[in-house]
């Protein structure tokens, strides 16, 4: 891979002088180079690595390969791991299969690859927060986006309140704060310790709020039990609040909305990360939320709020409920 | 979208028989054909959905095995009016062997606008052509149509295709309809649909049915609605066309069935893991094809003859208990009463009960066991036979999913305490055929491979 670079570089270096190159001569070293590096794509093995469900929510995954499949164009082999699967059974495949890039989908196998001190570069996805620092996406949905999403269903939202953990990465939260402050609206965030705190904090904010105030509901260590989320809409059906999370099942109990990833556009999103691991590409930031959602709305608490919601934003909807 | 549907179907038995006598050789084969083209565009404009289908369905049925309507030494059911046999003894059997071929073809397409503030508006037309485009039979009995004398019942089939003494003449049918519904927002938590459906028949004129339904959001986990319908069902070709069959007469002047309904629904979640549904109804179901006994005494004939009222509720449960155990339950009652002659109206179950357990005991394994209590069935008011049992029927299912991938492995024990279940056989005169009812399976073991593709 490095040696293909090399020599580009050195042909690229005996033609153009002084770093000035005829526009032409720069128009054929880009081709080169951009089809060596697909000579590379095409002639290298990615190994995924994934975790074994059960229906339905294998999809989850057998679409995110899909997503990667439509972006790389080398050999791909796929390792299903249960939860019997260890490290020596990972080393074997590895052996075998002899890949020159990875890409681990969920937390347990991200975390299996931390242990291992491999010389392959790896992608991640599936999981929320990645443990071994290398290039990957979230399934965390992009802070700024969901806000986007809350403001089309309802313009009058002007607070919004989160609970988060204290252990958690806060800077996708912060850009969604800055986001709403250049708006003009508030996104308040709580930090607790522990799931018992955040159900607290739940609470209060929904006392406190006033009519059209979101409230967001994020998974992981902040996630609420059946109990609290019963509470939530009660409380939010009474005093027209906004709840919302990124759980289409909470759309079903009546949440107003849920955004939630696009498994198979993320898929091709990581496809396109494996071919700049693989290119050699430097990826800043390394792991990011996900981008690509998908939108579900109640429309029966939409109509309980009186929300409008026109032709053009029902076809942003991805799933009524 | 295109569907694509071929089924065949070979040596199929007559179940209780054509004429409700046992027949062990009658044999029918069965040949289905459909198409449907559909195109659905519910964003063909910011405001518009459009949804358009044509379909196409042939159907057809061959005698393989000659049925025999009534047994060999039997004289059949032609009676003169001193209870005397008409042709006297059938040797093999009265056999009649009717066969049908139709084709169906129908085109509709439906528009929604959501253009309007707090409305939602749906039209939609169509057009449906049927036709049953050959019908044959051979029989021997009644009068042959080449000699203009009796057929003798000893003697070979006679064909009586294309000729007036056919049991079916071939016909055909046009329907076209249009229908406009409304779903009107008219305040926050309250939904009202209005609708209206035209029907215009080749052979039996128009009929106009509206609906209506009153929706409210009483509480975050609570809706209520109120609805009146009215509904209609076409008289089918056998009721407007059969002929020269021994026991059922079609009647051209037939109209349409009628039903009008009201319903008040309640859907309540107290908790996220419980649904429970509850509904009251009641419902006039008026000019009922019946076939009605002639003044022979040996055919019956289709008329709108009856009129039905009932009124009942359904109740309806769905418990998450755990993670793996679902519990779904549901009750009905109803009471339903034969207008014309101010009696319980007969055969179908006044209370009904139902009960299902599921339980995934591991991953891929479940166990399933299921309870069905039918009660309180009234025979016809004419019928001399006394009351049929209630009955209660368990079945048991384990299953083992994902094997393989894609295989399915199930094992099911149904009726496991052997009730003797029945189903009411009809009344006849002056006896019913089957006078101890239909039994259903008694205890029974069943072994499943599902494989998905």
């Amino acid at each position: 891979m490095t040696g293909t670079k090399e020599r580009v570089s050195t042909v690229a270096v005996l033609i153009c002088r002084h770093g000035i190159c005829h526009p032409l001569t720069r128009f054929f070293f880009m081709l080169l180079i951009h089809s060596s590096f697909a000579g590379q794509v095409l002639a290298s093995d990615l190994l995924i690595v994934y975790p074994e469900a059960p229906s339905p929510y294998s999809k989850v995954f057998d679409d995110i390969i899909k997503g990667v499949s439509s972006q790389y164009t080398g050999t791909i082999h796929r390792l299903q791991t249960s939860s019997y699967s260890d490290v020596t059974d990972v080393r074997e495949r590895l052996e075998r299969s002899r890949p020159d890039v990875i890409l681990a989908l969920g937390a347990k196998n991200v975390a299996m690859f931390a242990t291992m001190n491999l010389n392959i570069p790896i992608v991640a996805g599936a999981l929320r927060a990645n443990p071994i620092g290398t290039p990957g996406i979230s399934i965390f949905p992009d802070p700024v986006a969901v806000m986007e999403k809350l403001l089309l269903l309802s313009p009058d939202t002007a607070s919004v309140f989160v609970v988060t953990a204290l252990t958690a990465e806060n800077g996708y939260l912060q850009d969604a704060q800055i986001h709403m402050a250049n708006l003009g609206k508030r996104l308040v965030i709580h930090r607790v310790a522990d799931i018992h705190t955040a159900a607290s904090r739940y609470r209060e904010a929904s006392t406190a709020a006033g009519a059209y105030d979101g409230i967001w509901i994020l998974p992981g260590e902040t996630a609420i039990d059946n109990a609290i989320m019963g509470q939530l809409l009660q409380t939010a059906w009474d005093k027209n609040l906004v709840l919302f999370s990124s759980n289409p099942n909470d759309v079903r109990k009546g949440t107003l909305f849920a955004v939630y990833p696009d498994n198979e556009n993320m898929g091709r999103d990581l496809g396109m990360l494996v071919n700049k691991q693989l290119i050699g590409e430097v990826v800043e930031p390394r792991f990011t939320p996900v981008k690509q959602l998908l939108l579900a709305v109640n429309l029966r608490t939409s109509r309980h709020l009186g929300l409008q919601l026109s032709g053009k934003i029902r076809n942003d909807i991805h799933l009524e409920l | 979208m295109v569907n694509l549907g071929y089924q065949k179907r070979k040596d199929m038995g007559t179940g209780l028989g054509i004429a409700q006598a046992l027949d062990p050789l009658g044999e029918v084969s069965g040949e289905r054909f459909n198409y449907d083209l559909t195109y659905d565009n519910t964003d063909f404009t910011d405001n518009i959905g459009i949804k358009a289908q044509i379909s196409y369905l042939n159907v057809g049925h061959t005698v393989d095995n000659n049925f025999i309507l009534f047994p060999p030494g039997s004289t059949g059911p032609f009676l003169d009016e001193f209870g005397q046999p008409l042709f006297g003894i059938f040797p093999n059997g009265v056999i009649g062997n009717p066969e049908v071929f139709e084709r169906h073809y129908r085109g509709n397409i439906t528009g929604n606008y959501r253009g309007f503030k707090d409305h939602d508006i749906t039209i939609g037309t169509g057009y449906y052509f049927g036709e049953i485009y050959k019908t044959k039979e051979e029989k021997n009995f009644g009068f042959n149509p080449h000699t203009g004398l009796l057929i003798d019942p000893a003697g070979p089939l006679v064909d009586v295709s294309d000729t007036p003494f056919i049991f079916l003449d071939e016909n055909e049918r046009e329907n076209t309809f249009l229908f406009v519904q409304d779903v009107w927002h008219f305040a926050n938590d309250w939904e009202l649909t209005s609708g209206v459906r035209f029907d215009h028949y080749s052979d039996f004129g128009d009929t106009v049915n509206p609906r209506v339904a009153l929706v409210w959001s009483a509480r975050h986990n609570m809706t209520i609605k109120a609805l009146y319908g009215e509904a209609f069902r076409a008289p089918s070709f056998a009721e407007m066309g059969e002929q020269a069959n021994p026991s059922f007469l079609g009647n051209s002047g037939l109209e349409p069935e009628t039903l009008k309904s009201y319903e008040i629904a309640v859907n309540y979640r107290p908790v996220h893991n419980l649904v429970m549904d509850f509904n009251v109804f009641s419902y006039k179901w008026s000019d009922i094809i019946q076939f009605i006994p002639d003044s022979s005494g040996t055919s019956r004939t289709a008329q709108n003859a009856g009129e039905q009222t009932g009124f009942g509720f359904e109740y309806e449960t769905k418990w998450s208990a755990t993670d793996t155990v679902d519990v779904v339950g549901n009750m009905a009652w109803q009471k339903s009463t034969d207008e014309d002659a101010d009696k319980d109206a007969a055969n179908s179950p006044e209370k009904q009960m139902y009960l299902r357990v599921n339980w995934d005991f591991l991953p891929n394994y479940s166990a399933n066991i299921q309870a069905n209590w039918v009660m309180d069935r009234n025979r016809d008011y004419r019928d001399p036979r006394k009351s049929i049992d209630d009955y209660v029927l368990v079945d048991l299912t384990l299953r083992r999913t994902n094997l393989f991938g894609n295989f399915e492995l199930a094992l099911l024990a149904k009726n496991i305490f052997d009730e003797d279940a029945r189903e009411p056989t009809p009344n006849g005169e002056p006896v019913p055929f089957i006078p101890n009812d239909l039994p259903l399976p008694g205890r029974s073991l069943l072994g499943e491979i599902r494989y998905k593709f």
